[in-house]
């Protein structure tokens, strides 16, 4: 077939196809992004339970201390063994020291995830997301009126 | 002054085995909280790569859509400027595609980055301090025990030695 400019029926289905193909990528993008936004936002529900559940242990630990160690001062007993009890006791109060210092480090992190440490990321994500997907949708769309303005001319010529 | 001789062994029993329980348990609990940020961080990052495979196969189908829209254009008769206009558009649907998916690949990498920056240190904190008190429990435990029964033995040996029957 001999053609003046273009098919204009070939170039209508090719508009179509290129303007579901943005269609597409905007959405699959877009859900992409939402999906990111979701895990994100179950990510710091978690924590937030966490860090709750992180403090509760960190105050009962202290309070254990507390009494453990007032209950060894209370005790009475004198001698070497009391000095070694004395050393066992401090060793273990290292130990918990320990174990409190890593929940704490947990509730420092874990507090700046809830009070929103990620949501600049996310914001920038999600913004680029959206950008890239109106861009692509902009220059599928285009085309198709691009076509229509071939079109357009044709049957200007066409039919006067 | 105390009406005790050197101690009350009962309550130092008692001493003994609430410390030796109260260790155990405090570390028992504190391996479940680790377990449990451990759990959330990977759930988390695995979501996240989950999501990162999913850009790149969306990546991968633009790509092959556009393969398939530009063949054909190919196969259609078309010339003038409005088909170089055709070629320029997917060019820049393909590049736009390509931006896009790149930004949320970038996006996610940062994510995971600064998770992994915040709660790695803290797992491995709270490894080495549980690690460290499962052997300070058992050790305490153990020096309290050993000076216990080493005061129980004295006291015995006291009350019943040098006793000379009439």
């Amino acid at each position: 077939m001999v053609s003046v400019g273009g098919d204009l029926a070939a170039m209508s289905a090719l508009a179509s196809r290129f303007a579901s193909a943005g269609e597409t990528f905007q959405s699959q993008s877009s859900s992409i992004a939402s999906r990111v936004d979701r895990a994100l936002q179950e990510f710091v529900a978690e924590m937030r339970g966490l860090d709750a559940e992180a403090r509760a242990l960190a105050d009962e630990i202290t309070a254990e201390m507390v009494r453990l160690n007032g209950q060894a001062q209370s005790t009475t007993w004198t001698g070497s063994n009391r000095t070694a009890m004395d050393a066992a006791v401090a060793a273990l109060d290292d130990d918990i020291v320990a174990i409190k210092g890593a929940i704490e480090g947990f509730m420092g992190e874990a507090s700046t995830v809830v009070n929103g440490a990620l949501t600049t990321e996310m914001t920038e994500l999600r913004s680029n997301t959206e950008k890239s997907g109106g861009a692509a949708l902009d220059v599928a769309t285009g085309f198709a009126r691009s076509v229509e303005g071939q079109r357009a001319s044709f049957d200007s010529v066409m039919n006067g | 002054m105390s009406d005790f001789t050197g101690a009350d062994l009962d309550q130092l029993d008692q001493l003994a085995a609430q410390f030796a329980t109260a260790g155990a348990e405090m570390s028992g609990r504190a391996g479940e909280l680790r377990t449990k940020i451990s759990s959330a961080v990977s759930t988390f990052e695995s979501t996240l790569s989950g999501l990162q495979t999913d850009a790149s196969a969306l990546t991968a189908q633009m790509n092959t859509e556009m393969g398939a829209v530009r063949s054909q254009a190919d196969g259609v008769q078309w010339t003038g400027a409005n088909r170089a206009g055709f070629d320029g558009d997917l060019n820049s649907f393909s590049s736009a595609v390509q931006t896009g998916t790149s930004q949320i690949d970038a996006g996610v990498v940062d994510i995971k980055a600064q998770v992994d920056n915040r709660f790695t240190p803290v797992l491995g904190e709270f490894s080495a301090a549980l690690d460290k008190s499962a052997s300070g429990v058992n050790d305490a435990t153990v020096t309290m025990k050993t000076a216990v029964d080493a005061q129980r033995t004295n006291l015995d040996q006291a009350a019943n030695v040098g006793w000379t029957s009439a």
